[in-house]
């Protein structure tokens, strides 16, 4: 599996400050910050005409912020990659149907999203994020959720991501090197039967660890 | 269990057995068979009258691709359930003691990466002991600690993806022996090592103080082994001590003696 093809990218242990930021208030950041990029300021905001201006501010914002704590462009490449396919697609389609300000609007509030995760996951262990994750969810518990089960889901959801998208560009590998050419729409149903082989691998490793 | 349906005193139960080492392993008349497909396919015999008593410091079981080597030892941590007869592994019962049976035996896959759940050595070892340490200071102290251990204080950070084999592959037995399993099951943990990575492994397995049963087609680790057990066509056909292995070699060659021939 192909370890650059990481949506999200990994935590990289390093000493500054948004690394030490408590977990709880980079969560509440990437809260606030996701609904900024969802609201539609240009409704609001007299001479603001377009709706790409502030998620583009947003975006710069968060490349400054990343700089600082160490996330940088081989870090922003690595997001946007495996999504280059569907950006361009995108794209493509709000140029040919004449919202090209609406499009871009569309792509930079993904970014934005996209770029917060990555200072998120980039900045903070994935152990320290499933604790935050089960300390926020702990009201719960008296509603029936088990929130160490919910954490570990997603936590295990995020790990699936990147090896999902990696499974395609292997089976398209494997099918180029016996000389066949294949596409994104056929090289989805072996990829769907690796995904599931995973699923059920991550199954049988979760219940071999009495953690099923 | 997430969605189990169990009731809270099966739990209860699981939750109170402990195990005792003294007791050994023991397989009694043990039949696995997969249903066929809408009654168009017919029942399938992955094992047959398997009755074993593993007593020894350390078990090998050999046998070839297919041989049921693999669901031997997935019917030691209740990953596959026997179709007739019982499984107690230091006496519990593996099928009605699911939750004890997964803490009492540690299940190392052939493929490391299947196994590491995390994205980091360090992460996927912490996750290990969230069963055993409430703590998250002393959980990660407690990882780092046992990474370093097992050699891997350098790349405890890394993406398991950027790990050599062999460093996937004892990142994975740390997070498996993180939580002291009395056994410890490996399905062919040598396959996918070079040599150097292979004798680096060979080295710590000999000096783990659990109880070690591993399926492989490594004969020199096999020749380790105090018991060694060879499976079949889905059954015992002999069981003994390391000498053993030579046999096994030649049946390899020559064919299984009244069974091949037939």
């Amino acid at each position: 599996m192909s370890a650059q093809r990481e949506l999200f990218g990994t935590y990289r242990p390093r000493d500054n400050w948004l690394h030490r930021v408590p977990v709880g208030a980079k969560g509440l950041a990437l809260l606030v910050l996701s609904v900024i990029l969802m609201l539609p300021w240009q409704r609001w905001i007299p001479g603001l005409d377009h709706p790409w201006p502030v998620p583009l501010a947003c975006v710069v914002l968060l490349m400054i912020l990343g700089a600082t704590g160490g996330v940088g462009w081989r870090s922003w490449w690595g997001t946007i990659r495996p999504a280059l396919l569907i950006f361009v697609l995108l794209a493509g389609y709000h140029v040919l149907v004449g919202t090209p300000h609406r499009g871009a609007g569309v792509l930079l509030t993904v970014l934005g999203a996209m770029f917060a995760t990555r200072i998120l996951l980039e900045t903070t262990p994935q152990a320290v994020l499933l604790d935050g994750l089960v300390r926020l969810l702990g009201p719960l518990r008296g509603v029936g959720v088990k929130p160490e089960r919910v954490g570990l889901a997603i936590q295990i959801m995020l790990r699936a991501i990147p090896y999902l998208l990696g499974v395609v560009a292997d089976v398209r590998s494997a099918a180029a090197a016996r000389g066949i050419r294949m596409g994104p729409v056929r090289a989805a149903t072996p990829a769907v039967i690796a995904a599931v082989a995973h699923a059920q691998r991550t199954g049988e490793a979760l219940a071999a660890r009495g953690l099923d | 269990m997430i969605f189990g349906r169990r009731s809270r005193a099966a739990a209860r139960h699981d939750d109170d057995a402990q195990p005792n080492p003294a007791l050994g392993i023991h397989l009694d008349q043990v039949d696995v068979r997969l249903p066929g497909v809408d009654g168009q396919l017919q029942e399938t015999t992955i094992l047959e009258d398997i009755t074993l008593e593993l007593t020894q410091a350390r078990t090998a079981i050999l046998g070839l691709n297919g041989s049921g080597k693999s669901t031997v030892l997935r019917l030691l941590n209740g990953l596959m359930t026997p179709s007739d007869g019982s499984v107690t592994v230091h006496g519990i019962d593996v099928v009605q003691q699911r939750k004890a049976a997964r803490r009492t035996v540690g299940f190392v896959f052939t493929d490391p990466l299947a196994q590491l759940l995390m994205p980091t050595a360090l992460e996927d070892v912490e996750l290990s002991l969230r069963e055993v340490e409430a703590d998250a200071t002393q959980r990660r102290e407690l990882a780092q600690d046992l990474l370093a251990a097992a050699g891997l204080a350098d790349r405890m950070h890394h993406s398991v993806y950027d790990l050599s084999g062999g460093q996937r592959q004892l990142a994975a037995l740390t997070a498996v022996l993180a939580v002291e399993p009395s056994v410890l099951v490996l399905d062919e943990p040598t396959t996918l090592l070079d040599l150097r990575n292979r004798a680096r492994l060979m080295e710590r397995l000999a000096g783990l103080p659990q109880q070690l049963v591993y399926a492989t087609h490594d004969l020199e680790l096999a020749a380790t082994a105090q018991q060694v057990v060879v499976i079949h066509d889905g059954q015992v056909f002999a069981c003994g001590g390391p000498e053993l292995v030579a046999d096994y070699h030649q049946w390899c060659v020559d064919g299984f003696p009244g069974w091949d021939q037939l």
